[in-house]
C-alpha cells in the first residue's frame, strides 16, 4: 500500500517476479523462433512475430484468467495474485506488438488507411469461414487497453473499486471475442487438430475453475448459523443491550468454536448477505468487515501481520481492534462485536461504522476445546 | 470481492460455459474441407504409335502423333526449359487442346477436321493476351 501514487509500486518481490516474467517471455519467443526456423528455414520475420506473440499472450491470457479462481480455491496460488496487474501489462504489451504488426503486415502496405482496410478488406460478415477474423481481435485488443491504462491504483480510487472491477470484468468479453478471433482465423486455415484441441482445453480448464470457485462462494455465503437464546440462566454470558447499541443482543448468531481459528488467522462467515472475518491474534478475538477497501480482497483469507490484518490480494494492512489502516494511511473497516460462551464464537452481525474502536473479546483458555 | 461481483462473475462464467463450448464447435465445424487436387486438364495420355511430323527446339520438342487408323490426332509437346509465359494455352486451329505449363510432357489428342490433316498450332499466353508461338508442320 502506499499514500502517495507511484507510476509502479516497486518491491523486492515484484522486481523479482517481473524478472522471472520477462525471462519467461523471452525464452519463450525465442524457442518459438528457434524451433519454427528448424522446421521452416524460410519464415520471415514478420510472420515469426506474428505468430510468437500472439501464442504468448493467449498463454499469458490464460494464466492471467485462472489466478482468481485458483487463488478462491487454494492459498497457495495468492502471490499470483498479487502480481496480477504486472502480469496482465505485459499481456497487453505482447498483444499489442502481435496486433500493431499484424495491422502493417496486411493492411499498412496499400494505398487505403490501414483501419480502414482491417474493417473494409474483408466484408463477408455473414461467413463464418471467412468471417474477418481481425476485427475481433481489435475489439479485445482495445478493452486490454482500456484495463492497462486503468490498472493504476489511481484509477481505482477515481472510479471506486466496485466500478472499477465491473470494468474490468471486460477481460472477459475480450476472452470470448480472442478466442473466436483464433477459431475464425488461423483455425481455418491450419489442419493440425492440435490447435483447437489446445484451444477447447484452455477454455475447458478455464471454465471449471471459475464455477468450481464460484459455486465454492455461493455456498460459503448461504450457510446458516444457530442464533443465540436471550439472556437466561442457562445462557448468562448473552450480551446485553447498551444504550449506544440496544439491538445487539436480538441478533448474536453462533458461527464456531475458538479452536476453529488458527492463531493470527480469521474465519469468514456471511451473516444477513455481508461477510464478517473473525481474527484470533494473541489471545483477543476481534471481528471487522472482510471486504478490503483496495480492491475489494477478502481479508479473512490474510493473516496479521506485525499486529496488523493484512490483505493477502496486495498488502493493505487494517488494526483488528478498529478496522483502520495504521497511520499515514486512511482506509477504514466496519467492525463488530464477538463474544465467547463456553469455547463458542457468537458474533453480532450488526456492523459499527468504520473505524469504530472495539475492544474484542479475550480467550480463556479453559474454555477452548481441542 | 463483494457479493453482488461474485454473483456477476458466477452469472458471466455460466454464460461462458456456453458460449466458448459453442464458438469452439461452430468454428470447427465451418472449417472448410481440404481442398483436393483438380487438374486443369487430364492425365497425360500414352503416346500413339504413329509419328507423323516432329519439331525440335532449345526450348520444347513438338511431335504430331496418329494412332494405327490416323482416326485420332495427337500433339506431344516436351518443355525442354521454362516457358517465357507462366501458362499457355494451346489451340488446334481454332480449337482449344489445353494448356502448357512448367516443364514435362504434354500430350493432347483430337480428332482432325474435314481437311485439317496437320493443323496449324498456336501458343496462346492468357495472362497477357497475345500469341507466343504458331506452329505448322
Amino acid at each position: 500500500m502506499g499514500i502517495s501514487y507511484q507510476a509502479v509500486g516497486w518491491n523486492r518481490q515484484k522486481r523479482r517476479y517481473d524478472g522471472i516474467l520477462l525471462g519467461f517471455c523471452i525464452a519463450y519467443i525465442g524457442t518459438f523462433v528457434g524451433l519454427s526456423l528448424l522446421f521452416n528455414p524460410e519464415m520471415t520475420f514478420e510472420t515469426l512475430l506474428i505468430r510468437s506473440t500472439s501464442t504468448l499472450a493467449l498463454l499469458l491470457l490464460h494464466v492471467i484468467l485462472s489466478i482468481g479462481p485458483l487463488c478462491r480455491l487454494d492459498k497457495r496460488f495468492l502471490p499470483f495474485l498479487y502480481n496480477r496487474r504486472h502480469l496482465g501489462v505485459t499481456m497487453f504489451t505482447v498483444a499489442a506488438v502481435h496486433g500493431g504488426f499484424s495491422i502493417f503486415q496486411f493492411h499498412g502496405l496499400g494505398n487505403v488507411n490501414p483501419l480502414l482496410s482491417l474493417f473494409l478488406s474483408n466484408t463477408r460478415y455473414g461467413s463464418l469461414s471467412a468471417f474477418p477474423f481481425q476485427a475481433l481481435g481489435f475489439f479485445a485488443l482495445l478493452i486490454f487497453l482500456l484495463m492497462a491504462v486503468t490498472s493504476h491504483d489511481f484509477w481505482l480510487h477515481i472510479l471506486s473499486p466496485r466500478t472499477w472491477k465491473t470494468l474490468h470484468m471486460a477481460v472477459y468479453a475480450a476472452y470470448l471475442l480472442i478466442i473466436l478471433h483464433v477459431v475464425l482465423g488461423v483455425i481455418q486455415y491450419e489442419t493440425n487438430p492440435v490447435f483447437i484441441i489446445l484451444l477447447f482445453a484452455g477454455a475447458s480448464i478455464l471454465v471449471t475453475l471459475h464455477l468450481l470457485a464460484g459455486f465454492r462462494e455461493v455456498r460459503k455465503d448461504n450457510l446458516h448459523f444457530p442464533e443465540a437464546p436471550k439472556a437466561s440462566p442457562q445462557f448468562p454470558d448473552a450480551p446485553k443491550a447498551s444504550p449506544q447499541f440496544p439491538e445487539a443482543q436480538k441478533r448474536l448468531v453462533q458461527v464456531c468454536a475458538v479452536s476453529d481459528i488458527a492463531p493470527d488467522r480469521a474465519k469468514v462467515f456471511c451473516i444477513d448477505k455481508e461477510r464478517i472475518a473473525v481474527f484470533r491474534t494473541g489471545d483477543t478475538l476481534y471481528a471487522i468487515n472482510n471486504v478490503c477497501k483496495h480492491q475489494n480482497g477478502p481479508l479473512g483469507e490474510g493473516k496479521v501481520i506485525d499486529g496488523c490484518i493484512t490483505c493477502p490480494w496486495h498488502g493493505y494492512q487494517y488494526l483488528p481492534r478498529n478496522g483502520q489502516s495504521p497511520p499515514p494511511f486512511t482506509e477504514k473497516v466496519s467492525t463488530y462485536d464477538v463474544k465467547m460462551v463456553d469455547g463458542m464464537v457468537w458474533l453480532d452481525p450488526k456492523p459499527y461504522p468504520e473505524g469504530t474502536e472495539r475492544p474484542g473479546v479475550p480467550i480463556k483458555r479453559q474454555q477452548i476445546k481441542q | 470481492m463483494i457479493k453482488p461481483l461474485r454473483k456477476r462473475h458466477l452469472q458471466l462464467w455460466l454464460g461462458l460455459a456456453f458460449l466458448l463450448p459453442a464458438s469452439i464447435l461452430a468454428g470447427w465445424l465451418a472449417v472448410p474441407a481440404p481442398a483436393t487436387d483438380t487438374l486443369l486438364q487430364p492425365a497425360t495420355p500414352a503416346p500413339l504409335p504413329l509419328r507423323l511430323a516432329s519439331h525440335d527446339s532449345p526450348a520444347q520438342t513438338i511431335t504430331l502423333r496418329a494412332s494405327a487408323d490416323t482416326a485420332t490426332l495427337q500433339l506431344e509437346w516436351v518443355t525442354k526449359s521454362e516457358l517465357a509465359a507462366p501458362s499457355a494455352l494451346i489451340y488446334a486451329g481454332e480449337r482449344l487442346l489445353g494448356r502448357i505449363g512448367p516443364q514435362g510432357v504434354y500430350r493432347f489428342s483430337f480428332t482432325p477436321g474435314g481437311k485439317d490433316i496437320h493443323p496449324s498450332f498456336t501458343v496462346y499466353d492468357i495472362i497477357h493476351h497475345k500469341n507466343i508461338e504458331k506452329i505448322n508442320f
